[in-house]
């Protein structure tokens, strides 16, 4: 090979190489564009910042993108109008992508996810004509939680009342523990700290609700945020559990949730998910072990946060999803276990909640 | 805290040792090879991404057609080494040939390996950060007689991945390939005096390619091992550093199979500790945190107070002049 030839295929090898991993960005599913939206609103913009994970973890960040589609379908947002950012593995570029997505002039621009909190809270100021959301946000909590700045007027957070899906879910564990003779149940946590204590209050206090004399064992996995990533421990704490006589456990572990279902199918035992129904997400050998899930719908705060810019009614300030919202509930896909009666005891249950017969504590 | 405790916090170690102990071989052929390689955390990552598609490709849903069962994990998992192979000859390409610094080229590695897995994860799930759990694995089995050990110690040899025992007796051949056979020999004295075993007649670059390529392998495997055999998905990020973890191991270790195999087990059942035994006396009154710090404090100690008696191999992390004619 000639010496100039060299020199130009490496470069050229590269650039082939970068536009090939670049142009081939496939369109978010969902969206497929089949031109059968002949009426949208083009006076709304629409940004979404993705967290760790992406489009495509079948979890939180799909959610907000249902959410969205949701919205493009109801033709509250047009597609060309919605524009999504993805941060890197470590998600350290999320700000970056907020304050991309805020200077392209979007009106709403929504993070998904709490760490999106201090970005937001720190560079709203600078774009009054944005509006920004976060989904499980603390942003407008300001120098109360340690943040820079207070009384923002262009900042909404949509949080969870995540205690009271747990609850529902808990009155489900300890009806089928009491069924088939059992007084033991688990929780499996991720991170320790008041948004993971969230839904361990509500869980205890939905078995306690059942029954107070089933006792509760519960585990955390760690104090970081790779105990959201660690399924080797949580399954070997979830083993430890079952091996302690619990028959069911609840987790709310992010990925490492795939632990717990895998110590389930080891120990023949039962086990119930979390924020999206996943059942529907795991093999064929671990589904008769999700006797549920407790869902948070992501997908409705995102679609609401969008409706409600387009209409004006987005307030700054805390928008908080709870039953009564359609924020928070749970699955019914595992039709095996999930019964009729113990069905109709948990719509029982979640219209006393609604109605506010019974309030489920937030911490435990 | 009573023996099932104990049972099951020695299985859980024998996990976390099939992933330090194959690594760290990696490692022990590439720094014996006179290559250091810190870029196993890397190499891991890639076999975690490549070993989960290799096995949805030969075992999962959409090769029914295959209908390779077992051997089709198998096959999987051996894609994931190959790829790791595959990624580690830029580590060779960059020290041997090009006689880059082996602690840049090392940390370049384990940059890359984060992009580079979600660009494969696009390629074979089309999906960024993960695969579909639940994924095809090999039967567990239960080891005989150790097994029906009474008063629960047995749990910690039930239901164990074939590649535990795999790693396990992997000491043996590699022991006596590396102090019995020619290549062995020729292999460490590449680590210890390239110019000596160039003026004996032996090209140097090509025993430390093949080093490199191994520890690559190795690295896959256990990669491979770890998102296809213990979590049955692949999931950005889920190595969380086991890959020093085994770097350290192999420096506690000496750069010794066998001894590495003892190191493996007992960082593997100092991560285990917290997880099984927390409620042991002593344990229960120190803080998760003391706990988790074990490996790595016993690895500076070991370093700090035997200096002399951990020794690496002379010329590893040092360029040879004369790779380049061989």
């Amino acid at each position: 090979m000639p010496k100039w030839l060299r020199t130009l295929v490496v470069p050229l090898a590269v650039l082939a190489l970068v536009t090939a991993a670049c142009g081939d960005d496939a369109p978010p599913p969902g969206g497929d564009g089949d031109g059968d939206t002949p009426e949208c609103n083009a006076d709304l913009n629409v940004g979404i910042a993705y967290d760790i994970g992406g489009i495509g973890d079948k979890s939180f960040n799909d959610a907000a993108n249902a959410g969205l589609q949701a919205a493009i379908d109801e033709g509250l947002v047009c597609e060309e109008n919605a524009a999504s950012l993805e941060p890197d593995a470590t998600g350290s570029n999320r700000d970056e992508n907020v304050l991309a997505l805020a200077d392209d002039g979007n009106d709403l621009v929504i993070g998904v996810g709490f760490a999106f909190s201090p970005g937001i809270n720190e560079n709203a100021g600078d774009y009054p004509d944005t509006q920004f959301a976060i989904i499980d946000g603390y942003a407008t909590c300001g120098t109360a939680c340690g943040l820079t700045n207070d009384g923002l007027t262009n900042v909404t957070d949509l949080t969870f009342k995540e205690h009271e899906g747990s609850f529902l879910v808990g009155a489900a564990a300890a009806t089928k523990a009491a069924e088939d003779g059992c007084d033991t149940v688990g929780f499996l946590g991720g991170q320790t700290g008041p948004l993971i204590e969230k839904f361990q209050a509500g869980f205890e206090a939905g078995v306690a609700h059942v029954d107070d004399g089933i006792e509760v064992l519960v585990e955390y996995i760690g104090d970081d945020v790779t105990a959201f990533n660690d399924a080797v421990r949580g399954e070997a704490l979830s083993t430890g559990m079952y091996d302690d006589g619990a028959c069911i456990i609840y987790h709310a572990a992010g990925a490492s949730g795939a632990g717990l279902f895998n110590a389930a199918v080891a120990a023949d035992a039962l086990a119930i998910g979390v924020d999206s129904d996943q059942y529907l997400l795991v093999s064929a050998e671990q589904q008769p072990h999700i006797m549920t899930s407790m869902l948070k719908r992501v997908d409705t705060a995102v679609h609401d946060a969008i409706e409600q810019t387009g209409d004006g009614s987005l307030e700054a300030g805390g928008q908080v999803f709870g039953m009564a919202e359609g924020g928070v509930d749970y699955s019914k896909s595992n039709t095996e276990l999930m019964t009729d009666d113990i069905t109709t005891l948990l719509d029982d249950l979640k219209q006393q909640i609604i109605d506010g017969d019974i309030t489920v504590p937030e911490a435990p | 805290m009573d023996l099932q405790d104990i049972g099951a916090a020695i299985r859980i170690a024998f996990i976390y040792f099939t992933i330090v102990y194959l690594t760290g071989l990696g490692g022990l052929f590439s720094e014996r090879s006179g290559i250091v390689n810190i870029g196993l955390e890397g190499l891991m990552v890639v076999g975690t991404v490549s070993g989960a598609a290799g096995v949805a490709l030969f075992a999962g849903p959409a090769s029914d057609g295959l209908e390779l069962g077992p051997g089709g994990v198998v096959l999987g998992l051996l894609i994931g080494a190959l790829c790791g192979a595959l990624f580690a000859s830029v580590h060779a390409v960059a020290t041997i040939n090009f006689r880059v610094d082996h602690i840049v080229s090392g940390v370049v590695i384990n940059l890359v390996a984060v992009g580079l897995a979600r660009f494969l994860s696009y390629v074979f799930f089309e999906q960024a950060t993960q695969s579909d759990p639940g994924g095809p694995h090999l039967s567990r089995f239960d080891i005989p007689l150790l097994s029906d050990i009474p008063g629960g110690l047995g749990v910690a040899f039930q239901n164990l991945s074939p590649v535990v025992i795999f790693a396990a007796l992997l000491v043996f051949p590699v022991t006596y390939v590396l102090y019995r056979t020619r290549w062995g020999l020729r292999l460490r004295s590449a680590g210890e005096n390239p110019e000596a075993t160039r003026s004996l007649g032996v090209a140097v670059a090509p025993l430390r390619w093949q080093g490199v390529l191994l520890s690559g392998a190795l690295a896959g495997l256990a990669g491979g091992f770890l998102s296809v055999e213990v979590v049955g998905n692949w999931r950005e990020g889920q190595t969380l550093g086991l890959g020093f973890i085994s770097l350290a191991a192999l420096i506690l270790s000496n750069w010794d199979p066998r001894r590495l195999m003892v190191v493996a087990f007992l960082f593997g059942f100092a991560l285990a500790i917290p997880l099984r035994l927390d409620d042991a006396p002593v344990i229960s009154a120190l803080p998760d945190q003391f706990i988790n710090m074990i490996p790595y404090v016993v690895t500076i100690v070991a370093i700090a107070g035997f200096v002399g008696r951990v020794r690496p191999p002379a010329a590893a992390g040092r360029a040879y002049e004369g790779a380049g004619g061989g």
